[in-house]
């Protein structure tokens, strides 16, 4: 369970957001949705601590954050940001370094890491690409690649940005698949996405942004018929039910 | 999957050959292989210790520039100078000479016999080879880094150095003296140092004191002229003729080259000495203040008194050709007085 | 087949396989070995190997041989090993920390720093000319904390640290001008250390400096997988529990020791630090695990070959070794260039 207690936070002195109080629930997948420049980034960066906020806590298992030190925390959150650099490294090498919380002082993987990253890349389906640099894999592995390195880092709780922005619709659709797999696992997922139907469709609860401030945080279905999707992105929103169980989409027009 | 599993026993059979699955484990053994070469052959530099001189009696001892106290147990019979202008020296006190550096042939134009060998330049002499010719005693100057660092090497490989500091004439005779001395030859302390300083003694007596031109002094190089005064060589044999250097009066001079200042002055003589590549140094004058419409109305330049003097005189020390130095400016600036 | 053949036919593994490496490392050890051996063997007077052991075997410090071997030759040969190894491993770190191969020891800092104090030393307290190497050490080390302290005030950004580094060197080059126009006979002396070279190296500069490479070199070696975290990214570095700010300033610390060491007894060698790990990525790629010890092998090998020729070729005169080594490796580089790997950190 993590909590934001009354959180302002930004960058260079110019505050983002102001006074935030959300809390994430356990085994689920929030989508914090806004319009560019609303801080959804800021909160998350925020609660995964890699900015430190100007005022408020940020509470994980009711101990502030700050009163962990880094390995600690490393191994009970993690964070993806959105542009990476694409280092010259193999698949292999990258989802170990997940493992660098566990290692000790010499640095060197022991038989257990070196059994969590096999086993982590064969879930991924990257086990023939095992040996190869990441930079001869398309966009879409990559980013498996990635998020093997979270899942071997094995944390309760993943934040990530934009984990599917400038992807193919395949793997858009892949990695989405696979973060709900991580639920299923038990962790907790905060993620910002901009594609809303995506957001919609794959969230237990979606927090909608709006200049620093949070708008609404509940359910994708209560979020919808609230209508504030609509007057925060000037567009209009409607769902469309299948009669199976597949899940419902969202189709937006402009007003 | 079959890739993976050709993975797994290629690992296997690694740790086997590696013996230990630690990287770090082998660079750290090769790493204190390292350092334990390093402390071996530290340690046989070490073993160098000089053994300390048991007899009290000396050759000779002196003091050089740097202050230190110099014991030479025997005459030196293997000399080395490092620059130029002390090979000289040495010579002229009748000593020989079995290493130099270029200046000699490049600057000097000394003719040395063949048997005399080049060890580098008077900025960086090699130190493998002055070793290389077992010396005995070496000459250098204290305002060369290289110098200074060599001197540290030689300590320790147990060779007599000293360091000497020659501007003016009287420290020419100070190193000339130390030197005959060496040699056992005051002779020539007598023709190449005493005789030459009564030379310019009987310049000097024949100046009216009160009889004071202007000047100018001028080091020109390829890349620039400054003034200079009081520290250099040559101004001091004006100085010492009674001339008044500009310079003295307005030091930014020293700096840079002010068309206006000089105008302002407009001294009695303009003296021009280069550094480096003459042609160009000369050049570069005429480019650079000489351009100057004012520079043709200067009284010096007028009157036929802007002068080039040779570098022998004027840049390299004279040595025992000191007092043809003062003769020479004695009749530019005096010629009723000196024919 | 006995271990020995199963060795060598695994060589041909991919290039970031555990072999590979190793065979790289025992090769360049063994190119270093035969380096040492014969930077001692050779220079500009000629001595027959057998005279040489004998000389050393007998240990008569009278002996001309004796003197050549153990004053000139090992000193120099240590020099140039130290060197190399520093220059090349502070240029490898500051690339990976920086995530700028294009970066070298003097964008920190460490180059005017450790001049300025060595102008200042030959300026103003020309007796002290011994303390010269203790200077520039100093100078460079300030340097560098400068650079830092500035640069934290705006976040210790790899960019903020760049762009300190930039002013700051600027600034002390000013300084530095300023010290020689108003005391311009200490120029001459400014040139020889702007070219660098190891003569008139004795072992007591060296072990000052030898201090303080081996340290700085050990903990780069065991700090080297955290290099390659921080690699990955500051976010995600921090995400995997990397104390970004404290690992960056260390690892500047330890480029300034390395640097700053190499410099106070070698003068600027400015090729080794930039080139050397680009070099040393195209055998073995960028896991820093590899690459430090590789670095400083290369390094190492190069510069003594460079020491080596510089004494050698124009015997009784000396080119400043930076000049051979420009001569050297510059067109090796362009060659390497044009043959055409992939070495880049981004796509």
């Amino acid at each position: 369970m993590i909590k934001l207690k009354n959180i302002t936070a930004g960058y260079n002195n110019v505050e983002v957001i102001k006074n935030i109080n959300i809390a994430f629930e356990e085994a689920s997948i929030t989508t914090i949705i806004g319009k560019n420049g609303c801080g959804k980034t800021t909160l998350l960066k925020t609660a995964a601590n890699i900015l430190k906020a100007f005022k408020g806590e940020v509470i994980l298992k009711d101990r502030n954050i700050s009163s962990f030190s880094n390995k600690e925390l490393a191994k009970k959150l993690s964070f993806l940001p959105q542009i990476r650099k694409v280092p010259n490294i193999t698949v292999y090498n990258l989802v170990m370094h997940g493992r660098y919380p566990y290692l000790d002082f010499l640095r060197v993987p022991q038989q257990k890491d070196k059994e969590i990253v096999q086993k982590t890349i064969e879930d991924m389906a990257l086990g023939k690409y095992i040996n190869k640099n990441i930079y001869e894999l398309s966009g879409g592995q990559r980013q498996k690649v990635y998020i093997a390195m979270l899942l071997a880092q094995d944390t309760d709780i993943i934040f990530l940005d934009e984990p599917t922005t400038y992807l193919d619709i395949n793997h858009q659709l892949e990695i989405l698949e696979i973060i709900k797999r991580l639920k299923k696992m038990g962790k907790t997922i905060v993620m910002v996405l901009h594609d809303l139907n995506n957001a919609l469709s794959y969230s237990d609860k979606i927090c909608l942004m709006d200049k620093g401030e949070i708008v609404i945080y509940d359910s994708p279905e209560k979020v919808f018929e609230s209508r504030e999707i609509d007057r925060v992105f000037k567009v209009y929103s409607s769902q469309i039910t299948f009669e199976d169980e597949m899940p419902k989409q969202y189709l937006f027009n402009l007003k | 999957m079959i890739e993976v599993e050709k993975f797994k026993k290629d690992e296997l059979s690694m740790d086997v050959i590696l013996k230990t699955r630690k990287l770090k484990k082998i660079s750290g053994i090769i790493l204190i292989l390292v350092i334990v070469s390093f402390f071996a052959l530290f340690i046989t530099g070490c073993k160098s210790q000089q053994e300390a001189s048991a007899s009290s009696r000396y050759y000779y001892s002196f003091t050089d520039s740097l202050g230190n106290q110099i014991h030479l147990e025997e005459k030196p019979q293997r000399v080395v100078s490092l620059v130029g202008s002390y090979a000289e020296t040495w010579l002229l006190a009748g000593g020989e000479l079995i290493g130099v550096t270029d200046d000699v042939i490049k600057e000097r134009k000394m003719h040395l016999p063949k048997e005399v060998q080049i060890i580098g330049t008077i900025k960086e002499p090699n130190l493998e080879e002055i070793i290389n010719l077992s010396p005995d005693f070496i000459l250098l100057s204290p305002d060369i880094e290289s110098h200074v660092k060599i001197s540290e090497t030689l300590k320790k490989s147990n060779i007599n150095f000293a360091f000497f500091k020659v501007e003016h004439f009287e420290d020419y005779l100070a190193m000339l003296d130390i030197c005959t001395d060496i040699t056992g030859n005051k002779e020539l302390y007598k023709k190449n140092g005493l005789e030459v300083k009564k030379q310019i003694e009987e310049v000097l007596s024949k100046i009216d004191k009160n009889d004071n031109p202007d000047i100018l002094f001028i080091r020109a190089f390829s890349t620039g002229a400054k003034a200079k005064n009081d520290d250099n060589m040559a101004c001091r044999i004006l100085n010492d003729l009674a001339t008044v250097n500009i310079a003295s009066k307005h030091e930014s001079l020293l700096e840079e080259l002010s068309i206006e200042l000089i105008i302002e002055e407009d001294p009695d003589y303009i003296f021009v000495v280069t550094m480096g590549d003459s042609q160009k140094a000369l050049e570069a004058l005429k480019d650079g203040i000489a351009k100057n419409p004012a520079w043709n109305d200067l009284t010096a330049v007028k009157n036929d008194r802007f002068i080039v003097l040779p570098k022998e005189l004027f840049h390299y020390k004279p040595n025992a050709k000191w007092g043809e130095s003062y003769e020479y400016l004695a009749k530019i600036l005096y010629p009723d007085k000196f024919k | 087949m006995n271990i020995l053949q199963k060795f060598f036919t695994r060589i041909n593994l991919n290039k970031n396989s555990k072999s590979y490496n190793a065979a790289v490392i025992a090769f360049l050890l063994m190119l270093l070995i035969i380096g040492v051996f014969l930077s001692i063997s050779f220079g500009s007077s000629k001595i027959s190997l057998s005279e040489i052991f004998n000389a050393m075997r007998q240990g008569d410090p009278g002996s001309k041989v004796y003197k050549i071997i153990s004053f000139v030759r090992i000193p120099r040969t240590l020099a140039a090993v130290l060197a190399g190894c520093a220059l090349s491993v502070s240029g490898a770190i500051l690339q990976s920390v920086l995530n700028n191969s294009l970066a070298s020891p003097g964008i920190i800092g460490v180059n005017s720093g450790a001049g300025l104090f060595a102008v200042l030393i030959a300026a103003f307290f020309p007796a002290n000319i011994y303390y010269t190497t203790f200077a520039a050490f100093t100078g460079a080390f300030v340097a560098v904390l400068l650079v830092y302290y500035i640069a934290k005030a705006t976040g210790a950004s790899r960019m903020a640290i760049v762009l300190s580094g930039v002013a700051v060197s600027s600034f002390i080059g000013a300084a530095t001008d300023t010290v020689l126009t108003l005391k311009p006979d200490v120029v001459m002396e400014r040139t020889a250390f702007l070219i660098g070279g190891f003569s008139g190296v004795t072992m007591d500069r060296l072990s000052f400096a030898a201090f303080f490479i081996i340290i700085a070199f050990i903990v780069a070696l065991i700090l080297s997988y955290d290099m390659n975290i921080l690699a990955l990214g500051d976010e995600t570095a921090k995400s995997l529990g990397l104390n970004v700010r404290r690992f960056r300033f260390i690892f500047l610390i330890l480029v300034a020791m390395l640097a700053g060491a190499a410099i106070s007894f070698a003068g600027l060698l400015g090729f080794v630090g930039l080139i050397i790990p680009h070099v040393s990525r195209f055998l073995v790629g960028y896991d820093n695990r590899i690459l430090i010890p590789v670095s400083a092998l290369l390094g190492s090998i190069f510069t003594l070959l460079c020491d080596l020729l510089a004494r050698v070729i124009f015997a009784p005169y000396e080119i400043p070794v930076g000049i051979i080594m420009s001569f050297l490796g510059g067109p090796f580089f362009i060659y390497l260039l044009i043959k055409g790997r992939r070495g880049q950190l981004y796509d």
